[in-house]
Formats: structure tokens, C-alpha cells, sequence
């Protein structure tokens, strides 16, 4: 379909070049085959975004359909509910085969309808497996240095919005007051990057939230309202 | 009533400030041909946008809007496919001092739709997504929107608000 569509675009492009060039003013030969190769010009350039738009969509769905396939089979796994599983992929296999096929024949749009209708299949299942719960989460750290660099994040996250204080907003000066928490959090960021440097992740990911704290403790004694413990 | 029909995510590159307190006009926003021929027919979104309940740091409060009628979301630019919410609180518990985060999932999919997030910013993976204020104030994961066009991350408590049970810091 997708092809036809282009074909005829192509065909459509190249019977008004062929209008203009007989209606206008001019009937040289030579103007003719320049209208033909500039009408050729735009009407590949329409097809080919035309066509690269589609696939683009086309393959975007299909890693969200990928990625939430493998979402729903960790779900039934965890609820002991294969035969959730094995309905959905009973529903959505034929129309899979149906959207691979038509991409592999250029019809992204086509492809993409399809794939669009496994994906509402796909949600609908989850939807019905997951509706009114609460799920608590924690990250999956592969590494202590994982671990660490992510807890590094924050420190840098609230070092920033302290220098955002003090530089921009005026909220509060670098002074006696201010001193001791600077002081305390150098020390456990310091010491946080040595134990890095030696590879003890796990102590470093301590001493740099140690360090986290005395910014978020110099933050709140300046008047600044940080939620939490 | 004016109806505004809200595709999805294809709004979100219409205002660009970090802390939208002012709506981006068309002709700031970076995005559209101010020299087009087509540039004088559209409409701008601060005047699309008014009368739409707001927050108090200036920018469209969707959920109230959605409350109220006054936009249809859709799930794709042509509006042909299904909206389907999903009903399914997550909270996050790697917030350093700070309290967990809960998630709506139903607040979220009446808005948006699943692929709108799922999978280019988040993966639909259990402990995959590592998600930091660092990404999120530089107009990544959570702030593709949230200090885009929807509550920036300037009120903390929006987001972080459930007491966590930490003995520990983390």
C-alpha cells in the first residue's frame, strides 16, 4: 500500500511537470526536461521521507512492543499465571508475523496499524494483572562502583544547588555559620574519593551520602526547605 | 467550553524555558519557521492555553485540565487509537535523605500514552531505571516534561512524598 501510495505521488508530481511545461509560456524542449528532472528531484526526495517516516515509526513501535512483551512475562512469571502468557501470545503471534511480513514488503504503515493493535493487547493484559496495586522499587546496582557513582550524582546534584544559593540566589554567604558544614562535607568527599581510587566502592557510596547530608544540613539551617530525614 | 485536543507528547517541544513560568511565544520557542508563509496562522499557545488552570509556579496544572474537560487526549497525532490508563502506583525508594517518590501510572497514561515513556526514557524493567535530579534538571527522564511543560522540580513534595522508613541514610 505504502508503495503504491508513493508510485502514485510519483506520478502526480511528474503530470504537473508535464502540465506546466505544456501550458506555460515557454514550450522549449530544453525548459521541458528541466521541469521533468526537478519535478524527478522532489518527487524521490517526497517518497524517500515519506518512507523513512514510516520505518522510523514503524521500528519505534516495535521496541516498545519488545519492551513491554518482556515486562508482561516478568509479570505472569512473578504471578504464576502462564496461561495469561500463553493467551496473549496466542492473540498476538499471528498479527507479529503479520506486521514483520508487511514491513519486510515496505508497507511501514500497514506494519505499524498492526503492531499498534498488539501493543493495546499487550497493555490491556498488564492493565488487568497490575490494576490498584503498589509496588515498592529499588534500583538493581550491578557494581559497588554502580552503586557509588550514582550516590556521587546526588552529591554533585546538591553541591550544585548549594554554589545555586550562594552564587545566583544570595540565599546565604560562605562565612562562620556556613563554615563547619563546608568543612565537614570536604572531609567525607575526600575521603569518599580516596577509598574510590583504591576500589572500596562500598565505603566511598557511605562517606559521599555522609557528604550529601552535610549539604542538605547546610541547606536547611540556612532557612531552605529540603524535605526528608 | 473550549475544547483543546492534546496530542500526547507532540506539545512538548512548544516551550522551552526550564522553569516555564511564562508560556514560550512561537516566535522564541526555537522550533517553528518565523520566516514560513504559513507562520502568521498559528495560533499561540499562551492564547490556546488560556483559561487553563495553572500552578503556582505558572505552568498548566493537565490533571485539573483533564478534570475539567478541557482537553481530550489522544493517543497519536491523528487520534484513531485508544487511551488506556493503567492503574498502578510505583514508589521509589533510592532518594537519598529525601522522601520516596510515588509514581502514579494513572495519572501519567490519561495523559500520555504507554510508548510516550515507555521504552526511550524509561525501561519497563524492575530496578533499570536510574533516574537523578542531575538528568531530570538537564530536560532528561523526568524532565522531558517536568520543568518542560508540566511542575518543574523546584517543589520538591510533589514528587518526594512519602515518609520514608529510614534507619539507615540510604
Amino acid at each position: 500500500m505504502q508503495g503504491i501510495e508513493i508510485f502514485k505521488m510519483f506520478k502526480l508530481v511528474l503530470f504537473i511537470a508535464f502540465l506546466f511545461s505544456v501550458f506555460s509560456n515557454s514550450f522549449a524542449s530544453e525548459n521541458k526536461a528541466q521541469s521533468i528532472v526537478i519535478a524527478n528531484k522532489l518527487a524521490h526526495q517526497v517518497s524517500g521521507f515519506v518512507e523513512t517516516k514510516a520505518k522510523a515509526d514503524y521500528e519505534k513501535e516495535l521496541k516498545s512492543v519488545q519492551g513491554l512483551l518482556l515486562a508482561h512475562k516478568r509479570i505472569t512469571d512473578l504471578n504464576l499465571d502462564s496461561d495469561k502468557e500463553l493467551k496473549l501470545q496466542k492473540l498476538i503471534k499471528p498479527l507479529l508475523s503479520q506486521a514483520e511480513n508487511l514491513a519486510k514488503n515496505y508497507q511501514f504503515k500497514a506494519a505499524k496499524s498492526t503492531l499498534d493493535e498488539v501493543y493495546l493487547a499487550i497493555v490491556v493484559s498488564i492493565k488487568s494483572q497490575r490494576t490498584g496495586q503498589t509496588l515498592v522499587r529499588s534500583l538493581d546496582f550491578a557494581t559497588e562502583k554502580e552503586a557509588y557513582e550514582y550516590e556521587l550524582g546526588r552529591y554533585e546534584n546538591y553541591k550544585m544547588l548549594v554554589n545555586m544559593m550562594i552564587d545566583e540566589r544570595h540565599a546565604f554567604k560562605r562565612d562562620d555559620r556556613t563554615k563547619p558544614f563546608f568543612e565537614e562535607e570536604d572531609r567525607y568527599h575526600v575521603q569518599a574519593e580516596v577509598l574510590a581510587k583504591k576500589g572500596q566502592y562500598g565505603e566511598a557510596a557511605i562517606l559521599i551520602e555522609k557528604a550529601s547530608k552535610s549539604l542538605v544540613n547546610l541547606l536547611r539551617n540556612s532557612g531552605i526547605y529540603i524535605p526528608g530525614v | 467550553m473550549f475544547k483543546m485536543l492534546l496530542a500526547g507528547c507532540l506539545i512538548l517541544p512548544v516551550f522551552t524555558s526550564s522553569f516555564a513560568a511564562e508560556i514560550t511565544t512561537l516566535k522564541e520557542d526555537k522550533i517553528h519557521d518565523v520566516n514560513g508563509p504559513g507562520f502568521s496562522k498559528l495560533q499561540e499557545p499562551k492564547e490556546a492555553l488560556s483559561g487553563f488552570p495553572q500552578r503556582a509556579d505558572g505552568t498548566i496544572n493537565w490533571v485539573k485540565a483533564l478534570d475539567q474537560k478541557l482537553i481530550s487526549p489522544r493517543s497519536n497525532k491523528v487520534g484513531d487509537g485508544k487511551m488506556t490508563s493503567v492503574n498502578l502506583d510505583l514508589i521509589l525508594k533510592n532518594t537519598g535523605s529525601m522522601p520516596y517518590v510515588l509514581f502514579s501510572h494513572k495519572v501519567h497514561t490519561q495523559i500520555l500514552t504507554c510508548a510516550n515513556c515507555h521504552v526511550d526514557i524509561f525501561l519497563p524493567k524492575q530496578g533499570s531505571n536510574f533516574i537523578n535530579m542531575n538528568n531530570i534538571m538537564a530536560g532528561e527522564q523526568c524532565g522531558v516534561c517536568h520543568g518542560a511543560v508540566a511542575f518543574s522540580v523546584q517543589d520538591c513534595t510533589q514528587c518526594h512524598n512519602v515518609p520514608s522508613d529510614k534507619g539507615s541514610l540510604r
